[in-house]
């Protein structure tokens, strides 16, 4: 029994739900474990009074932090402290709590040191930036809990890496420790708990049997022929979305990327310019000012709309919202949830959403959604393992406060999940990159790092200590400029390479707003607001999520709908009826044991367009494959594009398609070789090595708009990635690169299932005299991977009759 | 192999080896080289291997052997930062070439001591004139002499070249607008600035042992 849970609970004339009372009961008798509850039911307090209660149970209590309470977001952090400080208030607890965010000032900072709040809510980056400071082990020496909230969103990121180091830490510190996480339902609950745990069988997972009502609908246009083929912006469905706004007291629109967001915001606008004052934008390159203004005026209920992006799937209630509208492909079903969560998240209502597709055949995900949806296929969240780069970042910050040893190190990181199958050879490597700079000793030049004295690895210079405490973390940004108008206020960051194809006096649309480039000084540019309606849109990378391998299946799922009669066909596919007897007309509309294949010439060149319907994921694998095998028989270089429904190679010469088809084109023989010839896989690690970089600290950026001058300590991760190439081959950093390219982004094993089942189809080859229905949207998709087996001097030739013809 | 192209009355050879050569004054132009880099990063604690700095300084050996060269023009940031024992490659480069003079039009990065680059025989200018109408410098002059060519380095040039088949070239070029060349830099730890073409700009990429040219 909870005492402080059922004072508290019987004076807010609140029942205890039956998870809440699991909880306690369990955190009563000293158990870890994790808690998967929905939003809005009070799973904040489940946890809380069990750490309450843990703290008051002894008459001597020790000084110092008694819970480390962790978020993935500092709004979220703000809630939390609003919530048990609450507690406290009511209650009339002497359990002081303190926030410890990026946020945080110095005088504050300086309090919480001297004389520590029984709780800390921070963020993962706060935790190693304590840890980062000298005397961490004595601050922590009387802690007892740490409360992980939201572990699904962290688990599937390097934070999460950041997170199980810091836990390793903290149990060497507390044996009894007692580790608590909370999350929303993902696929793979028992594994997140014992990540968290760093074992299996210690804990107890509690789950709320509560079920939250969706409500969903697609938009469909008025005239499906009218409608494009293809495009990713869904501008032409205003006319749909205003009744919505119209209709509700609060509406979010989510949009994919953040220049979608922009678009979006000012053409509502155009479209109905009575909602000026009350419609909003929200989205990750805004400044905080701007964005906490939006969360704040949505909490009132003063705003009618908000056009935002994955910014808003996490954090605060908003009570107001009472509708979700989702533009374009929701690309995951767990992220589709929590959006739609968003909306009437208060115990007992119904949550909202309407899915508003972009291009024709987006109208068939509506259908998908929704068969997930009923049928719970939730996403797994894949955690990240042998990520050397936060091992490196983490074994300075241990140097950079009291130091560490190696053989107490390695004891601890073998524990948890990510480093568990790391060597001690590998170990040792690390240790050498810090130490002297790798494996090399033969640099003649001094290596100022880490140095060993009597076996305690420490930093000893203070400029590598303060530029190590102003990189610790695992988000890597792109060179950021900061906008700002001419009287100097701040309006929010854009990439650089943006503001490079500016000149003074273009405008461009940013924060909502139609801003003029006056000048660019330093890492600033300096604008003011413009007249007009016309400017160019900033894209933000990283905007790009693929989709999930879940939502894959129901589309595919879907897919197989089509051939049904249409009496108890889905809404969204029997209104798609025209696009696929124009399919049909022009090429074919594959059966469920028929795999599509169009080869079609086009001013760009030669298409092979495949249709598997597997998921971008495992199109990008397969594509690579066939790329690798059509280029054995006849040396070619190829563009490649996929997306949900299948993918395409472009090449500028003719292919050898019936030779190809004869050897076995998609044959499951020597599969994984293939894959492994096949993909450019140099070009995906050289990416994924932009922020190992990062994170490793090669490449320094310091803090998001707190850029720290380096003297001549920049240099782009392109630049180290080649040079690792060339001389450092067998570096530990450029190895996770390529394992980071195999694990998260072929997944070599879901491929290699996809060619078994298509090898018991029967292939369907037709030759269109232009791009079908369903080959525009991949033709249109502007990402592209590049594979080529010619060789340097042959693409040279050709580039060069391109050039001077 | 070399393209041969000619700039206001003057004839000038740009090089694969990203270098310019301005036959009828023996003079050979390299920008940017950006020596001691890696070093320099090592010293502050960042992990970056060992690179065979020879590389670089052969290729411009192999330059000073092919072609009548009286005198080489370093158009700035010749040195990347403080003094590291990369300076020795350079000084045993120096010896090697006794008879040719070295001009160095002083860059951003260019903070080694001035008695270091007297030891090495380096003449440390602000700009440099090859010929009344000629003038070398490490920022651009923006074209404001009007009959002046102005060779300048500091940019770093590169073009992303789009080509058939939805395929795009990335490569380092030579980049001449408004009466400047811009020359790409000539150490390989350096990184690219992307330039745009745009009307009145004539863009030479460079691609393995060849300069080409970019016609829009």
């Amino acid at each position: 029994m909870n005492t402080f849970a059922e004072t508290w609970f019987f004076n807010q004339q609140w029942q205890p739900h039956r998870f809440q009372q699991d909880t306690w009961s369990a955190i009563a008798n000293g158990r870890s474990g994790l808690l998967n509850a929905p939003t809005g039911y009070g799973k904040t307090f489940a946890v809380w009074f069990g750490v309450l209660q843990r703290y008051y149970r002894n008459e001597q209590r020790k000084r110092g932090v008694h819970c480390l309470w962790i978020t993935p977001l500092r709004a979220l952090s703000a809630e939390i402290l609003q919530a048990t400080r609450t507690v406290s208030d009511d209650l009339e607890l002497d359990y002081r709590i303190g926030l410890r965010t990026g946020d945080t000032g110095a005088a504050e900072r300086q309090r919480q040191k001297t004389s520590a709040p029984q709780a800390l809510i921070t963020t993962p980056e706060s935790v190693h930036l304590l840890m980062a400071s000298k005397g961490y082990g004595d601050y922590f020496s009387g802690l007892e809990f740490v409360v992980i909230d939201e572990w699904h969103e962290l688990m599937g990121s390097k934070r999460g890496v950041l997170v199980e180091l810091a836990l390793s830490r903290l149990r060497t510190i507390c044996p009894n420790l007692q580790v608590w996480g909370i999350s929303a339902t993902i696929g793979n609950l028992e594994e997140a708990m014992e990540i968290l745990l760093g074992g299996r069988g210690k804990g107890t997972l509690v789950r709320a049997s509560l079920k939250k009502d969706i409500h969903m609908e697609t938009l469909l246009p008025d005239v499906l022929e009218r409608f494009p083929w293809a495009g990713h912006l869904g501008t032409t469905m205003i006319d749909k979305v205003l009744p919505i706004i119209d209709a509700h007291q609060s509406t979010l629109l989510f949009t994919n990327t953040r220049s979608q967001a922009e678009i979006w915001y000012h053409r509502l606008l155009d479209a109905a310019p009575q909602l000026a004052g009350a419609l909003a934008i929200h989205h990750g390159s805004l400044s905080d000012e701007l964005r906490l203004w939006v969360e704040d005026a949505l909490h009132r209920g003063i705003l009618k709309a908000v056009v935002c992006t994955s910014s808003l799937d996490l954090g605060v209630d908003f009570r107001p919202v009472d509708c979700v509208v989702q533009i374009g492909s929701p690309k995951g079903v767990a992220r589709f949830v929590q959006r739609a969560g968003r909306s009437g998240h208060r115990p007992g209502e119904t949550s909202k959403i309407y899915f508003l597709p972009t291009h024709s055949l987006e109208i068939m995900e509506g259908a998908a959604i929704r068969y997930a949806v009923q049928h719970q296929l939730l996403e797994q969240r894949l955690p990240y393992v042998r990520s050397f780069d936060v091992l490196l970042q983490y074994m300075v910050t241990l140097a950079v406060s009291d130091g560490f040893r190696a053989d107490e190190l390695y004891n601890e990181i073998i524990r948890t999940h990510c480093f568990s199958s790391i060597s001690r050879d590998e170990f040792d490597e690390c240790l050498l990159m810090v130490t002297q700079g790798g494996r090399t000793l033969d640099t003649y030049e001094e290596f100022h790092k880490v140095v060993v004295e009597n076996g305690l690895y420490k930093v000893t210079s203070k400029r590598v200590a303060m530029r190590h405490r102003l990189s610790i973390g695992t988000i890597v940004s792109d060179t950021m400029m900061r906008v700002k108008f001419l009287s100097g206020k701040y309006l929010g960051t854009i990439e650089e390479w943006f503001i490079s194809r500016l000149q003074p006096g273009d405008t461009f649309w940013f924060s909502g707003r139609l801003l003029e480039l006056v000048r660019v000084k330093d890492i600033q540019a300096i604008v003011r607001p413009a007249a007009g309606k016309k400017g160019a849109v900033p894209s933000w990378m990283g905007g790009r999520f693929p989709i999930s391998d879940n939502f894959g299946a129901a589309l595919r799922h879907t897919f197989t709908e089509i051939h049904r009669k249409s009496r108890h066909l889905p809404t969204e596919l029997r209104y798609l009826q025209p696009l696929f007897a124009e399919q049909r007309r022009v090429s074919e509309l594959p059966e469920e044991d028929e795999l599509l294949v169009e080869y079609i010439h086009t001013r760009h060149g030669y298409h092979l367009f495949v249709y598997p319907f597997e998921g971008k994921l495992v199109h990008e694998g397969m594509a690579a494959v066939v790329a690798y095998r059509l280029s054995s028989i006849r040396k070619a270089t190829f563009s490649i594009a996929s997306n949900e429904y299948g993918f395409e190679l472009l090449c500028d010469d003719p292919l050898p398609l019936d030779e190809a088809l004869q050897t076995g084109l998609f044959s499951t023989e020597k599969l994984f070789d293939d894959i492994r010839s096949g993909i450019n896989i140099r070009e995906m690690a050289r990416r994924k090595f932009r922020d190992i970089a990062g994170i490793a600290g090669l490449v320094f950026q310091g803090y998001p708009g707190k850029p720290m001058k380096t003297k001549h300590l920049q240099a782009n991760s392109g630049l180290f990635f080649s040079v690792f190439e060339e001389y450092d081959s067998g570096n530990l950093l450029l190895r996770q690169a390529y394992d980071e390219v195999y694990d998260f982004q072929l997944e070599a094993s879901r491929t290699h299932k996809a060619f078994e089942r298509i090898s018991t189809h029967r292939i369907v080859v037709q030759r269109p005299a232009q791009l079908t229905p369903f080959a525009f949207p991949v033709f249109a998709e502007s990402f592209r991977e590049r594979y080529s087996n010619e060789d340097w001097q042959t693409r040279l030739e050709k580039l060069k009759t391109q050039l001077e013809a | 192999m070399e393209k041969a192209i000619q700039l206001m009355n003057t004839r000038l050879t740009l090089l694969p080896e990203r270098a310019l050569l301005l036959p009828d004054y023996h003079t050979l132009v390299v920008a940017d080289w950006h020596l001691g880099k890696g070093a320099h990063f090592r010293k502050a604690g960042i992990y970056m291997p060992v690179l065979p700095v020879d590389k670089d300084t052969m290729r411009l050996q192999s330059l000073l052997d092919n072609y009548r060269v009286e005198t080489v023009v370093f158009l700035g940031d010749l040195f990347h930062s403080d003094l590291n024992s990369e300076w020795l490659v350079f000084e045993r480069f120096r010896a090697t070439n006794p008879a040719i003079r070295f001009i160095l039009t002083r860059g951003n990065h260019d903070i080694l001591p001035d008695d270091l680059l007297e030891k090495a025989a380096v003449d440390v200018v602000p700009s440099y004139s090859i010929a009344s109408h000629i003038h070398c410098t490490h920022h651009p002059e923006g074209g404001e002499f009007v009959g002046r060519l102005n060779i300048a380095g500091h940019v770093h040039p590169g073009c992303l070249i789009p080509a058939k088949g939805r395929q795009a070239y990335r490569l380092p070029c030579f980049y001449f607008r408004r009466q400047t060349l811009l020359l790409p830099a000539f150490g390989m730890l350096t990184g690219l600035h992307m330039v745009q073409p745009s009307p009145g700009a004539r863009i030479y990429p460079t691609a393995g042992d060849k300069v080409l040219e970019w016609v829009l």
